[in-house]
């Protein structure tokens, strides 16, 4: 393969390489954080009489970019004012923590109570919001999702989230516990082998280098005695 | 854009130091600016996609490994592997320094101005090379993954920090003994095998 044949065959590959790549990364921003969500169940919190039946799941996940917390409750089949916010007098939009490692932030849910309605993540202190989701209500039951963009807890937890991490979710007027998940990177420890690289190479070239030169110093020697 | 005006400008100067070095026929520095300097334009030239590629190959394939165990699942276009043991979700992120980009792209531009081995050598054993650390990849993911499954948040440190790492660097350092120190072997297993 001459060296211009060569050339067009990996411009090639590059262009082709990105022709892919753009539109797939474009596909991959538009799935659902949701679906890594891992939901463990809670007891009610003491509030009477509660069904039977009733528990309430909570699950939270990450990734790179957002924070993703769902909570699924119920089924309430006695004294449920529907179509109200409250369940058993409480108001289950209000008094969630959000911990991050040592930070906590306390947050609440507004907007309305419906089947797949808009809601807001707002902080309980400052009424800022944070974080956006989604409503889902059917008669005995009640469940949210939210999306806490990592960007805008800056004030927290910094520019990006820490690494090996504890994030915590809990609401003690609804549920006893905490729903916890780790967040961790696993680098590589990139640099150092770039280094160790770099050194084998350096070693290498020398090595062979010195091996180019050597004959033609034992060639001279000989000519010299010759 | 700036970024893409300064990238270009970096390459057309390194370019010519390159240039300019091959004529005064210092080949140390020719290699030793040629490696340093493609290393660089590739890593800078990999944001956003070959960061993305990198990091959603990896995770993809240890989601492989992850299925046929049955102890850990991946979300490749989050690159998530999620561990749950317990009931306790451990979340892994597989980015920029977990992907293996830096090491792939350091070692095609230290392979690509290695003169021991002819240019068509260096196109394979850039690809040999790729590969090899993105086996070593999914296999130090994979065990970090399986130890959490196993022994909890609690090994996260051991596993990764230490044993993981003292794993991929094995199998990362092996490759650089056979393609650098030992280079003449490689060039006579190629030569045998055309």
């Amino acid at each position: 393969m001459n060296q211009l044949a060569y050339n067009r065959r990996l411009i090639g590959l590059l262009i082709a390489l990105a022709v892919i790549l753009i539109p797939a990364q474009a596909y991959a921003s538009q799935t659902n954080g949701f679906d890594q969500i891992h939901y463990q169940q809670f007891q009610i919190a003491d509030r009477k009489p509660a069904d039977p039946n009733a528990k309430v799941s909570v699950g939270i996940s990450a990734d790179k970019k957002n924070i993703y917390a769902g909570i699924d409750m119920g089924p309430w089949y006695r004294e449920y004012p529907w179509p109200m916010n409250y369940t058993y007098g409480f108001n289950f939009r209000k008094g969630y923590s959000l911990t991050i490692g040592n930070q906590v932030i306390n947050f609440e849910i507004q907007g309305a109570v419906g089947y797949n309605l808009a809601i807001q993540v707002v902080e309980a202190k400052t009424g800022w919001v944070i974080g956006s989701g989604t409503m889902f209500k059917t008669t005995n039951d009640t469940s949210w999702q939210i999306t806490i963009p990592i960007s805008g807890l800056k004030k927290y937890i910094g520019s990006s989230m820490p690494e090996n991490t504890q994030i915590g979710l809990k609401n003690a007027s609804l549920y006893q516990g905490v729903a916890t998940m780790t967040y961790s990177g696993a680098p590589t420890g990139p640099w150092l082998l770039v280094g160790i690289g770099f050194l084998f190479a350096l070693g290498g070239y020398f090595w062979q280098h010195r091996r180019k030169i050597k004959p033609v110093t034992i060639a001279m020697t000989e000519v010299s005695h010759a | 854009m700036l970024n893409n005006a300064i990238l270009v400008g970096c390459v057309v100067f390194w370019v010519y130091i390159l240039s300019v070095l091959k004529r005064a026929r210092t080949d140390a520095f020719y290699f030793l600016v040629g490696s340093a300097g493609l290393f660089v334009i590739l890593l800078l030239w990999s944001k956003p996609y070959g960061i993305w590629l990198f990091s959603t190959i990896i995770t993809w394939a240890v989601g492989i490994v992850g299925h046929l165990t049955g102890m850990f699942t991946t979300f490749y276009s989050a690159h998530v592997i999620q561990v749950i043991a317990d009931h306790h979700a451990s979340i892994l992120l597989v980015d920029y320094e977990c992907s293996g980009i830096i090491e792939t792209t350091a070692f095609w531009g230290l392979i690509a101005f290695y003169p021991i081995y002819t240019p068509e050598r260096r196109l394979v054993l850039a690809v040999v090379g790729a590969v090899w650390f993105f086996l070593a990849n999914v296999l130090r993911l994979s065990f970090v993954a399986i130890v959490i499954y196993y022994f909890g948040d609690g090994a996260f440190y051991i596993a990764h920090s230490i044993l993981g790492r003292l794993l991929f660097y094995s199998i990362a350092i092996l490759l650089y003994y056979l393609v650098f120190t030992k280079g003449q072997i490689v060039n006579s297993a190629m030569t045998q095998k055309g």
